[in-house]
């Protein structure tokens, strides 16, 4: 009995080890199929290379949804490099997104890095949304000597730890926090609004702790008192109390972080608790999806977000016109980073000519691309310092005035006042 | 450290309002554990399931919230009987943890294929219901919740009604106590077993009608509410509906009333140190009477 | 009977052979995927004591997972103790924890699903706990960070590449397998088969039932605990959802019952077959389907459940002997 189940046993083994060798016997070092150019006679022009991109984000489990709105977002740069002609350095190559999907969890992060890397062969990976995923992703990353481009993911720590294939477009979890201090002081000048004492109130995951750590270390800077900090878990069945205890605190405002589901509790309970004289600010959170303003209509007046990427700025209509027409709603700041990351990337392959990962490492460390077509975000050019972090990621404050994210802040971009209501 | 009897007055109202609809979740999971003694880890699921038919027949079809009871009793009731048919049957005299590890696979399932038809999108239906809300001195009643909780009692209390007052319903609960002795006496444990597993959904498709006013769907949504079913139904004993009404306000306002208290999140540690203690000390629920 | 013990011994040298030779002629792609068969088989064997030998069914195993993961690499990032020595505090934490837990519910009569509802409801408070504690980074977890560079660092369990990871996993697994077969055999294996088979027959036949449990419960809380410690070393990066959450609890059982619940060898052939399977699905699948395959796993779970209840070992025996008595009923005698 037990010697023919190690029969089996064997039979089983043999059985994946085939499965897994036929995996791969696909080419693990080349990352750039380069075979036809080679065994065509040499007078022949070189059949179109294809250049494969990795891209990780969390395409199924709970945060499905924002990480679809990343793929849009670089899938649609990356059909309009492609249409443009490709990659002209490389005899017009075509770039191949690979897609690897985190499902939220870390351990699949890394698995999926290693896959894309060591099976497809792929370049570079742009990813990962959630600091929790990137963070060990860049670090495997950086071990396997493959360019890691962040397109969204804020936590501080991942451009601080030296290390040299991690780069990162958007901003730093601080700078959101910064910023929405600095609005809150600034409130005084633009709407008469003295906050003296504000509550915070956050979702428990890794986005909220880090954030909100941030805002603490601000508020103490600015001299502002913090009366009260709330923490929630996002799956609550209902937030009404957790509201009621911010308000019992009796604050002038209040700096939240959140996701699409406990944001449209929260605002609800506002709204049932006669709240809405005090300022709601929301740092990115589920308050920028375009949903939080569709289902909830008039309940979601008022309210104040950050975010990254802004319809109204100028220029940045062409592409929130192009996302629409493919995808039907305005593109958010998550689909904005990925389609820069998208370019960032299309413009590193051009610089190197070459699809060797160092080479294409140092390229993306040279980026400078200064603001013109290639360029969405609203800054002036994009580039990144010696631990990879682009410090150009201006953030907006937008308030929902009409069922539309209004920016209100900073100055220069704002195009209506704020509204307070009594 | 903010302290106010308005606020601990809010963390009441409310804890007892969302104990109400915990209590509904509750009692389908009760009938159907009290009466086959599986545990059905793919009951929030079918919540799930039933919240999505109540949202786009409230944002799509422009229904009244509440009428959509019609529809989503019925589908979940039917629902409830193809799994059970498909799956369940099969698997009823295995041991306990192939039937726990069968539904734990059913839940993953009807997860991915909510995922797959709805997307991940987080839906939530403005009703008319939506932004009725009074205040009883400084403590806000939420109007869609209120009626959520009216709702639960009177399909918690129809449901009681049912099993203790008609002949089916003495059936089934012959069949929860003894299987063989109700085989015996001449009833038909097949179709008994059939039919609770059926009415033990359809209660889910009624908790979605109540719940789509204030609550959003999505295709995760359903982890939190089966998870605190199992708490309530423990609490209350199994198959005991009045215990689960009362074990699902005493949930409620833990969660709520520890949130008012307690810093960070650990307002959810103390539901599950409440459920913890009970399983040792009370199995068969605090309002159970001595068994097995 | 001699011959076959000769040959099941030379099939098991070539099977362990096969296994320490791969990473020389596999991708680092391929030994990843060996690392993740051998880790699920190790946590799966180490249930298996207390869920498959005794049929304690836990349903919140990540607890101790979780518990050693916490410690070696705190013990790591804050104090510097390399997670070698650090592994073995953390057992021994999670080992106290098991005979906390087993003493508790099996003191008290806690039986089949009322037991794996106590043990997912403890899983599940320590996330909310270790989430509230700052002193262990909270929500945002601990991160391993990398010190090596050129060869890694052998000492602080950090190796370049996957190869050295690789045998570290195996060779766990080897040991603990080993320690699973020799375990069933001995007094105290017997003594947990009739706890399970019949408690209150294995009462009267005058085994200490009690004890037998929470003993089983230790050395499984043990060895999950070990093997949460490389588990943070070899992802570099723990938070509480994923090392307490309900996503491992439910994956380290899972291997174990779809292999074969109770049998040595169950929990390695369940996660051998399963593991490449969700890795290979999600390439083939992920980002064109959203979910697709994670339905594929819902879907082989149901499956396996409804047509071979014993598990993959369970369904081979089932064969065998049909194929034996329908063989003896011919007449002919039985080769080999």
């Amino acid at each position: 009995m037990k010697h023919n189940l190690k029969f089996t046993l064997l039979a089983l083994l043999i059985v994946m080890s085939v499965i897994l060798s036929a995996c791969g016997s696909t080419p693990t070092q080349a990352p750039a199929t380069q075979a036809p150019a080679e065994t065509e006679a040499p007078t022949e022009a070189p059949a179109v290379q294809t250049i494969k991109v990795g891209a990780l984000y969390p395409l199924t489990g709970d945060l499905a949804k924002l990480g679809e709105e990343n793929k849009d977002g670089l899938q649609l740069a990356i059909d309009e490099v492609n249409a443009a002609g490709g990659i002209t350095s490389m005899g017009g190559a075509q770039i191949e997104l690979v897609w690897g999907d985190s499902q939220g969890k870390p351990e699949i992060g890394i698995s999926e890095v290693t896959r894309l890397v060591e099976q497809e062969g792929v370049v570079a990976i742009i990813g990962a949304y959630q600091s929790g995923v990137t963070t060990p992703a860049t670090q495997e990353a950086e071990r396997l000597g493959v360019p890691f481009i962040v397109s969204m993911a804020v936590s501080d720590k991942i451009t601080e730890r030296g290390f040299k294939y991690t780069f990162r477009i958007c901003p730093k979890a601080s700078w959101y926090a910064k910023d929405q201090v600095t609005f809150v002081k600034d409130l005084k000048d633009l709407a008469g609004l003295d906050v003296k004492k504000v509550a915070l109130l956050h979702e428990d995951t890794d986005f909220g702790e880090s954030t909100a750590a941030g805002q603490k270390k601000y508020l103490e800077e600015a001299g502002i008192e913090m009366v009260l900090e709330v923490k929630y878990s996002a799956s609550a069945a209902d937030l009404t109390t957790e509201v009621a205890k911010v308000k019992a605190a009796n604050p002038d405002a209040v700096l939240t972080v959140t996701y699409l589901n406990d944001s449209v509790l929260i605002a609800r309970a506002r709204e049932a608790l006669g709240m809405t004289n005090i300022p709601f600010i929301d740092a990115a959170g589920g308050t920028v999806d375009p949903e939080f303003i569709k289902q909830l209509g008039p309940t979601a007046e008022g309210w104040f977000t950050e975010i990254e990427f802004t319809k109204y700025a100028a220029g940045a209509d062409v592409l929130n016109n192009a996302y629409k027409a493919k995808f039907g709603d305005d593109i958010t700041g998550n689909g904005a980073y990925a389609y820069q990351a998208g370019y960032v990337i299309a413009d590193a392959l051009e610089r190197a000519a070459s699809t060797d990962r160092d080479a294409v490492r140092d390229a993306i460390a040279e980026t400078d691309m200064p603001s013109g077509p290639k360029m969405v975000l609203p800054t002036d050019r994009i580039f990144f310092g010696d631990d990879g972090q682009n410090p150009n990621a201006p953030l907006f404050i937008v308030q929902v005035q009409n069922g539309e994210l209004i920016p209100v802040w900073p100055g220069a971009y704002a195009a209506a006042p704020i509204q307070l209501s009594q | 450290m903010v302290f106010s009897f308005e606020l601990l007055g809010q963390a009441l109202v409310t804890g007892i309002l969302i104990g109400g609809i915990f209590a509904l979740i509750s009692v389908g999971l009760s009938l159907i554990w009290g009466v086959m003694r599986i545990i059905n880890f793919a009951h929030g699921e079918f919540l799930m399931l039933a919240m999505y038919i109540a949202y786009f027949l409230v944002a799509k079809g422009g229904w009244d919230p509440y009428l959509t009871i019609l529809v989503t009793a019925p589908a979940l009731f039917l629902i409830g009987v193809l799994i059970f048919q498909s799956t369940i049957r099969p698997i009823l005299k295995d041991p306990p943890m192939n039937q726990i590890m069968l539904t734990v696979g059913l839940s993953l399932i009807l997860q991915n294929l909510a995922l797959v038809f709805f997307k991940a999108d987080v839906l939530t239906a403005n009703t008319a219901y939506t932004r009725l809300n009074f205040f009883l001195g400084g403590v806000v009643v939420r109007g869609s919740q209120l009626i959520a909780f009216l709702g639960s009692g009177l399909a918690a209390y129809l449901l009681y009604w049912f099993l203790q007052k008609t002949e089916t319903g003495r059936a089934i609960r012959a069949a929860s106590i003894n299987r063989d002795a109700a085989t015996l006496v001449g009833i038909n444990v097949r179709n008994t077993y059939l039919l609770a597993f059926g009415i033990g959904s359809a209660s889910l498709g009624v908790a979605a009608s109540l719940m789509i006013p204030f609550y959003y769907t999505s295709p995760t949504v359903g982890l939190f509410f089966g998870l605190i079913a199992y708490v309530v139904v423990v609490l209350g004993g199994l198959g005991n509906f009045p215990g689960a009404l009362v074990a699902g306000l005493i949930i409620g306002l833990t969660e709520s009333i520890g949130a008012s208290l307690l810093p960070g999140s650990l307002a959810r540690v103390l539901t599950f140190s409440i459920f913890i203690i009970v399983l040792l000390l009370r199995p068969q629920g605090i309002f159970g009477g001595k068994q097995k | 009977m001699k011959t076959r013990f000769r040959n099941s011994f030379i099939l098991l040298a070539v099977i362990l052979l096969a296994a320490f030779t791969l990473p020389f002629f596999a991708g680092e792609y391929i030994i990843h995927i060996g690392v993740l068969v051998l880790f699920y088989a190790y946590m799966a064997v180490a249930w298996n004591i207390l869920g498959g030998y005794a049929g304690q069914h836990s349903l919140g195993h990540a607890l101790f997972m979780g518990i050693g993961a916490y410690t070696s690499t705190y013990l790591f990032t804050r104090m510097g103790l390399t997670p070698w020595l650090g592994m073995w505090v953390g057992g021994a934490l999670a080992g106290l924890t098991g005979w906390f837990v087993g003493y508790l519910c099996f003191r008290y009569g806690l039986k089949g699903p009322y037991f794996a509802l106590v043990t997912i409801a403890m899983a599940e408070a320590a996330v909310y706990i270790v989430n509230n504690m700052s002193a262990v980074g909270g929500a945002q977890g601990l991160e391993v960070a990398w010190v090596g560079r050129e060869g890694g660092a052998p000492l602080l369990m950090q190796f370049d590449g996957k190869g050295g990871y690789y045998y570290v996993i195996l060779v766990m697994t080897v040991l603990s397998v080993w320690l699973s077969s020799w375990l069933i055999k001995r007094r105290f294996g017997y003594q947990l088969v009739s706890v399970r088979e019949n408690e209150d027959a294995a009462e009267a036949l005058g085994v200490d039932t009690l004890r037998v449990k929470i003993q089983a419960s230790i050395i499984s809380a043990i060895m999950t605990a070990l093997g949460g410690t490389f588990f943070a070393q070899y992802f570099t990066y723990i938070n509480p959802r994923n090392v307490f959450g309900e996503g491992p609890s439910v994956q380290i059982l899972l291997f174990a019952i779809i292999g074969g619940l109770g049998t040595v060898w169950g929990p390695v052939v369940g996660a051998l077959v399963l593991v490449p399977v969700a890795e290979l699905s999600r390439s083939w699948l992920g980002g064109s389907f959203a979910g697709a395959h994670i339905l594929l796993y819902g879907t082989v779970m149901v499956l396996v459940m409804l047509f071979m209840p014993n598990g993959i070992v369970g369904l081979y025996e089932k064969i065998r002997a049909q194929l034996k008595s329908r063989s003896s009923n011919d007449g002919k005698s039985e080769a080999s």
